[in-house]
């Protein structure tokens, strides 16, 4: 393993066991990681649960990371399985049903030049789960389709018909000309 | 995490007019708490605490530790490096740059070379299944509410452990999942571990009246 920059020092040190450097990574990570399980559980409560289920799993299994992939692909990748586990343990009623979801908690903060994004955020929040883990991971985290059919443990195949069937539904929901989005 | 395909999504009008939308959300927030102090409440949890607490205390402790170690004894990513062997104790990260050794729980040494997953020898069966006893035994004198708790958390690891082995059926060679699965194997046997510990006053003074 080469440590360069500043935050592989960090990384470098939390890999040897200094909490204090695992601190800085978290504090580094927790917004998007937070920001993640928040649109992938629609529910405050249960974002906070992953997410420190998220860095409680990456702190043990912190030894065995080898930096084939960034550090925050890796935390994205024990955050879904954090989400998922939850959806298996809480039944995923609690997770598909948007009549559940709280509104203000959902309330993502959007970008300071951001138009009509809580509506966007609630209609990602009305999506199948199937297609809004996909929306959200491929469309808007940008991971691929690998990346994500790896993470939700589903075919390459239907991440993409998942993320076509998100996309189709999200423009539906907006309004937007056509259903070819 | 690059390379997504639009699929053909961005050369349309709707496609368009979404994918600027989506850009526009913000992709980090802040949660409506510090989550910090509670990690790191679990960061410093020692797997197995060899916490003075009689003849009783000490067994358990030395079978847990057993059963540790013979689990780190199969802990091993595909690349045969460094494991998720416990963090045990302040001394783990300096004798995990020790070449081909890695920290395990309970402060054990161990080498990089031994292989994943539940230990599969009779005696470490057996006594697991001492162990497991002994919780459920014990189980019955503490309060109905932490033996709720405490079987709530078994029912949640177990359930972790059943959800990783399906997706290790899937994708065997997974470091993650394999070092997730590991790691359920380890929390099962620290509750056990700790529900002895925690009742060994009541099962001494018992002893002692």
């Amino acid at each position: 393993m080469t440590l360069r920059s500043p935050g592989d020092a960090v990384l470098g040190r939390a890999l040897q066991g200094d909490t204090r450097a695992f601190e800085q990574l978290y504090r580094l990570h927790v917004g998007r990681i937070y920001a993640l399980c928040l649109r992938l559980t629609g529910q405050p409560a249960l974002a906070e649960d992953c997410t420190q289920e998220c860095f409680i799993a990456a702190w043990r299994a912190l030894p065995g990371f080898e930096q084939r992939s960034g550090f925050g692909t890796w935390l994205h990748r024990i955050a879904v399985h954090a989400v998922l586990n939850q959806r298996r343990r809480r039944g995923a009623r609690l997770l598909a049903d948007a009549a559940s979801l709280d509104e203000e908690g959902m309330d993502l903060h959007a970008a300071p030049d951001g138009h009509g994004t809580a509506d966007l955020e609630a209609a990602l929040a009305r999506l199948p789960a199937g297609a809004r883990d996909v929306l959200v991971l491929v469309g808007l985290y940008g991971h691929t389709h690998e990346e994500a059919a790896q993470m939700l443990d589903i075919a390459v195949g239907t991440s993409k018909a998942q993320l076509h069937r998100g996309r189709r539904l999200l423009a539906t929901q907006l309004g937007l000309a056509g259903e070819d989005a | 995490m690059n390379g997504h395909d639009s699929e053909g999504h961005a050369g349309s009008g709707a496609g368009a007019a979404l994918d600027a939308a989506l850009a526009r959300l913000a992709l980090e927030q802040a949660p409506p708490r510090d989550l910090w102090p509670a990690i790191q409440r679990e960061l410093a949890h020692a797997p197995v605490r060899a916490t003075p607490g009689g003849p009783f205390a000490l067994a358990a402790s030395v079978a847990a530790l057993a059963l540790l170690g013979a689990l780190a004894w199969n802990v091993r990513g595909p690349s045969g490096d460094a494991t998720d062997a416990a963090r045990s104790g302040a001394g783990a990260g300096q004798l995990a740059q020790s070449p081909g050794l890695v920290p395990a729980a309970g402060g054990a040494v161990l080498p990089a070379s031994a292989s994943y997953g539940p230990p599969d020898n009779a005696a470490y069966e057996a006594a697991r299944a001492k162990l497991e006893r002994t919780f459920e035994e014990r189980l019955d004198l503490l309060a109905p509410a932490t033996q709720a708790r405490v079987r709530a958390d078994l029912a949640t690891i177990r359930a972790a452990n059943a959800d990783l082995r399906a997706a290790l059926a899937k994708d065997p060679a997974s470091p993650l999942l394999l070092q997730l699965l590991a790691s359920t194997w380890r929390q099962e046997i620290e509750l056990y571990a700790s529900v002895a510990r925690t009742t060994s006053p009541l099962i001494q003074r018992r002893t002692r009246t």
